[in-house]
C-alpha cells in the first residue's frame, strides 16, 4: 500500500487507514480496547509496527466506519471529491488499487518497488513470564460476545480485560458454554501481582437465568508475577439476549514497579453475538498462532475476494 | 511463514497485499461470509454516507468533507489483528 501512495500522492490521491475492531482478538495478545482512548492507543502502536507515511483515522467506539462498510474486516473504498464511491473491494488489494488508480487518474510507470522501501516491522509488545499458567481450552464454535465495560468513576484503567465468548447455543438460545477470559492488556505493560489474592470473579444473572459455577478463583502460581490469562468456563441456561452481570478482583502491577494496586470491575455480559470481531486467535506462550478457526473454513487462499 | 502471518494479521497494512479467500459453503454459526457482509455497504455510484470518525489526536473528521478534499480518497480499514 506504501507503494501506491507514494506513487499515486503527487496525482491528487490521498490514503487513510481507518482502525477498526480487532478482527481477532488475543491475536499476538492484543485485546480489544474500551474506550477511545485505548484505541487510539492502538493506532499509536499500529504506527510503530508498520512504520507507513499513510495517515491513520480511528473509527468511532460505536463503529460508526465499521457498520456502515457491513462490517467487512479489511475493505477498500475510493470516493471521488463528492464523497462517490468509484471503486471498492472486500479485501485491500494494492495491486487492484493501482489499477482503479491508473484508470482514474493515468498510470505511474515505473511503479515504485516494495522492496526499494526501508519499512522494518517491528515486533509486539514482549509480556511478562508467559506460560505459567494453563490455558483452559476454549469450546468448540465459541465466538465473541457483547460485553459493556463498567466505567466507574475512579478512572482506573481495565489493566485486564475481559473477553467473553459463547458457543452457539449460547447466542443462538441462550443455553451453552461461556468462556470468560480476563486478559492483562499489553498497551499498559502490567502484570499480576501473585503475591496476594489470585484473580477472581463472581457473576449475578436475572431471575430464571442459572450461571454454574457462578463464582470462581484462578489458580494461584508460584511465580510472584506472570501475565497469562486468567480463563473460566460457565455453563449458562438462560435465553439470546439475557445479560449477565460480572464483578472480578485482582492486583495490577506496572512493568517498571511505580504502582501496585488492588482493582474491582464490572462487566455486562450479553448473551449476544458481537458482530464485529470474527474468531479469536489464541496466542501461544511461545509466541505462536494459527489464524484458522477451529472446525474449518474460512481458510487462507492467495486468490483475492473482490466486489 | 511467519512473516505471512504478520502481515495478514495487520490486514490492511499489509504491504505484501496477502488476500483471504472465504469457502461459504462450511461457515459456521456466528460467523457471515464477507460476501454477505459487503452487500450492506455502499455500492459503486453511491454517495458514502454522512459518517464522522476521528483521526489520531481524537479530533473528529467527517468522511465526505475529508473526501472533499482531493480528487480522490482512499480509505481502507485496519487493526492490529
Amino acid at each position: 500500500m506504501e507503494t501506491v501512495k507514494l506513487d499515486y500522492a503527487a496525482k491528487g490521491v490521498q490514503f487513510f487507514y481507518i482502525y477498526k475492531p480487532l478482527a481477532h482478538p488475543e491475536l499476538e495478545n492484543y485485546i480489544s480496547p474500551f474506550t477511545l482512548e485505548e484505541r487510539l492507543m492502538h493506532v499509536a502502536e499500529a504506527k510503530r509496527r508498520l512504520g507507513s507515511s499513510i495517515p491513520w483515522l480511528a473509527d468511532t467506539m460505536r463503529n460508526d466506519y465499521h457498520e456502515t462498510v457491513g462490517r467487512t474486516p479489511n475493505s477498500e473504498f475510493v470516493l471521488d471529491s463528492e464523497a462517490k464511491v468509484v471503486a471498492r473491494r472486500i479485501w485491500s488489494s494494492p495491486k487492484s488499487l493501482r489499477e482503479d488508480l491508473a484508470g482514474l487518474v493515468g498510470a505511474v510507470e515505473p511503479a515504485t518497488e516494495v522492496e526499494s522501501l526501508d519499512l522494518p516491522q517491528q515486533e509486539a509488545i514482549p509480556t511478562v513470564a508467559k506460560g505459567i499458567v494453563p490455558r483452559v481450552p476454549l469450546p468448540t464454535g465459541a465466538f465473541p460476545l457483547e460485553i459493556e465495560p463498567q466505567v466507574s468513576d475512579s478512572k482506573v484503567p481495565f489493566y485486564a480485560k475481559l473477553r467473553a465468548e459463547g458457543t452457539p447455543g449460547v447466542f443462538e438460545g441462550g443455553k451453552g458454554t461461556v468462556y470468560l477470559g480476563f486478559h492483562l492488556d499489553p498497551l499498559y505493560k502490567v502484570h499480576w501481582n501473585n503475591e496476594v489474592d489470585p484473580v477472581s470473579f463472581s457473576i449475578q444473572a436475572p431471575a430464571g437465568v442459572t450461571v454454574t459455577p457462578d463464582r470462581g478463583v484462578a489458580i494461584d502460581p508460584e511465580e510472584p508475577a506472570d501475565a497469562d490469562p486468567r480463563e473460566f468456563l460457565v455453563e449458562v441456561d438462560g435465553a439470546q439476549g439475557d445479560v449477565l452481570d460480572v464483578n472480578v478482583r485482582y492486583f495490577a502491577c506496572d512493568d517498571a514497579l511505580t504502582f501496585c494496586i488492588p482493582v474491582q470491575q464490572d462487566y455486562k455480559v450479553h448473551l449476544e453475538r458481537d458482530w464485529n470481531h470474527d474468531w479469536s486467535i489464541r496466542t501461544e506462550a511461545d509466541g505462536s498462532w494459527n489464524l484458522s478457526v477451529p472446525g474449518g473454513p474460512p481458510k487462507d487462499s492467495e486468490e483475492a475476494e473482490e466486489g | 511463514m511467519r512473516k505471512a502471518l504478520i502481515a495478514a494479521a495487520l490486514g490492511a497494512l499489509a504491504l505484501a497485499g496477502v488476500a483471504t479467500a472465504q469457502d461459504e459453503s462450511k461457515f459456521p454459526p456466528g460467523l457471515e461470509p464477507l460476501s454477505e457482509r459487503i452487500a450492506d455497504a455502499p455500492d459503486i455510484g453511491d454517495t458514502f454516507p454522512d459518517v464522522t470518525i476521528v483521526d489520531d489526536e481524537g479530533r473528529p473528521v467527517n468522511i465526505r468533507s475529508l473526501a472533499a478534499e482531493k480528487p480522490y480518497t482512499v480509505l481502507t480499514l485496519g487493526c492490529l489483528t
